[in-house]
């Protein structure tokens, strides 16, 4: 309970530096919001109104801390380019990012675990060492470039799925989720080559273990051995990498997002940007900060239960 | 005869020239047997154990002899066959009880392994058996030890969770290679009085490898003593001490600490 406590506060404390930060980058960083909405041609009398307006005339700290006051009570502020709240925007895309991030994280998963135990048992044989080439060649091909591989050869040769024929999981659900599987294997697939080279290391080594040889010693089969003893062992730095692999792919969906034509949180982002829409590019950073803040206190579980030793301090 | 080593030869093929590590290795157990096995590192007492155990099965070796136990050649039957007998008849303990238990599995699961792979047992029967052998090991609150992790748990401590876990089958051979090495003196002596107890009360047969012969002297009856992978003498305990006939054996005596040699 304690812990749990203490997590919350440094998630809290987290998110205040990130959100800091991100307000102090925005006002640093040139380009003036009101003069992006009102185009090069409007009369200085006019963007000094919008100015006043938007409160962008305010001390550095005022803005700051009005905008940080209205965020926690919901309040993300309105859109300057789609003059709708920021809340309603990002909620209407947020599901599609979830799901496509879910999707990959739920791919690179199984994969992971599939190939890195058959490569550990079959080490050294012909599918391995297959395997360990083909693994070193996704590794070095960024997603992005994946994506537009898949594209290409599933969606326009194979034919499998229409390359920007996006479905709109109002519409239809399944179809939305039969869309995002493409470019979530796209995120996927670097990560799950790196994570099961790393589990394959990581359970040769638990191999020569002592506690092994003790679980031979009583009779155990070498499944027995790999199910019951060394996988637990080798997943611990699996999790690890899982965790920042997840975090990478929510921000690198935002990369494919624009491959796959996918109308999610990326596409949002990046038009707020070149719009200077501070309001809702600010939100969406917080957001993702938020969520690999979330991702990581779930890791820090996850660890505590695969391996007790990590039980114990704190 | 409970086991019968004949001519047992094992030689590496894991470097260019191959190497042979244990040479023309026989030996002979009967039941409640407690028999030492010395010689200093590198001697092949270890590799002679392994084999015993069925734990060497790597490719890059080659193994000649015969190794029978329970009128079974365990040097050349199926791996299938050998496994009914791992864990279940013969157990054995190792030098490093740090590593040697699984961290992240519970010491009750682990020291109850042997009752599920080898017996049809229900889990209550297996905790219930579990807890005696913990109780039987001389561990404090069997209970509290049952739920814990090997983390929680000094060296000695484990080892003898390692003994437990070795002995919930009641094997008839228990190897024990090095149990005491990597422990102080204090528990040694403990450890030893353990083994020594079961050994007694269970009737099993135990074989102790060591480089300690004053530990061996304390607990064995029979003492094989070996060098470069050859055995240099084979004789009971009083034999080896009072009428050492190699110069090694003479030499090994000669190194025990002057004090416990009164």
């Amino acid at each position: 309970m304690k812990a749990i406590l203490k997590k919350l506060i440094t998630m809290i404390i987290t998110l205040f530096i990130v959100s800091f930060l991100v307000f102090l980058a925005f006002s640093v960083i040139p380009g003036d919001p009101a003069l992006s909405k009102l185009g090069t041609q409007a009369t200085p009398e006019a963007l000094e109104a919008l100015r006043e307006e938007m409160g962008l005339n305010e001390p550095f700290f005022t803005r700051y801390f009005t905008w940080i006051g209205s965020f926690f009570t919901g309040d993300m502020g309105t859109s300057y380019s789609y003059g709708i709240p920021v809340s309603e925007l990002i909620m209407d895309k947020l599901p599609i990012t979830l799901v496509l991030t879910g999707i990959a994280l739920v791919i690179m998963m199984v994969f992971t675990v599939l190939l890195g135990i058959y490569a550990a048992r079959h080490e050294g044989g012909i599918i391995d060492r297959i395997l360990m080439v083909v693994n070193q060649i996704i590794m070095a091909v960024p997603a992005f470039f994946a994506g537009i591989i898949i594209c290409f050869v599933f969606g326009l040769i194979l034919k499998w799925f229409t390359p920007g024929a996006f479905v709109s999981y109002e519409k239809d659900f399944g179809g939305f989720v039969a869309y995002l599987i493409a470019p979530a294997v796209a995120i996927a697939l670097p990560k799950c080559a790196m994570a099961s080279k790393l589990l394959r290391s990581s359970l040769i080594e638990q191999g020569n273990m002592d506690y092994i040889r003790t679980a031979y010693s009583r009779g155990n089969t070498t499944k027995g051995v790999l199910y019951r003893h060394a996988l637990r062992n080798a997943m611990i730095p699996v999790v690890t990498f899982w965790a920042m692999a997840y975090t990478d792919m929510i921000a690198g969906s935002v990369v494919i997002e624009q491959v796959f034509g996918i109308p999610g949180i990326g596409r949002i982002l990046l038009t707020g940007i070149s719009n200077r829409d501070y309001p809702v590019v600010m939100a969406i950073i917080c957001l993702l900060a938020l969520f690999i803040i979330v991702a990581n206190t779930l890791v820090d579980l996850i660890y505590k239960w695969i391996d007790p030793r990590m039980r114990d301090n704190g | 005869m409970l086991l019968e080593v004949r001519d047992l030869n094992i030689e590496f093929h894991d470097h260019l020239v191959p190497e042979t590590v244990v040479y023309d290795f026989d030996m002979q157990m009967q039941e409640g047997d407690i028999i030492g096995l010395v010689g200093e590192s590198g001697s092949g007492k270890t590799m002679t154990a392994l084999a015993i155990a069925g734990l060497l099965r790597r490719h890059d070796m080659k193994k000649t002899g015969q190794i029978i136990f329970d009128n079974k050649d365990l040097l050349t039957c199926p791996r299938s066959v050998l496994r009914t007998y791992q864990g279940d008849e013969i157990s054995m303990i190792f030098q490093e009880p740090m590593t040697s238990l699984n961290p992240v599995m519970k010491i009750g699961k682990q020291v109850e392994e042997s009752l599920l792979l080898h017996h049809k047992m229900s889990k209550e029967e297996r905790k219930k058996r579990a807890l005696e052998v913990l109780k039987e090991v001389e561990l404090a609150d069997p209970e509290k030890v049952y739920e814990q992790y090997p983390h929680e748990l000094s060296g000695g401590m484990r080892q003898r969770v390692m003994i437990a876990a070795a002995i919930v089958g009641n094997p008839k051979l228990l190897i024990a290679d090095e149990p005491t090495t990597a422990l102080d003196v204090t528990i040694q002596a403990q450890i030893v009085e353990l083994l020594k107890k079961i050994n007694r009360e269970r009737k099993m047969a135990v074989l102790f490898i060591s480089h300690d012969l004053s530990l061996v002297r304390t607990l064995c009856n029979r003492v094989i003593v070996m060098k470069g992978g050859y055995i240099v003498e084979d004789a009971s305990t009083e034999e080896i001490f009072l009428n050492p006939k190699e110069e090694y054996t003479k030499n090994l005596i000669a190194a025990i600490p002057k004090c416990e040699k009164k």
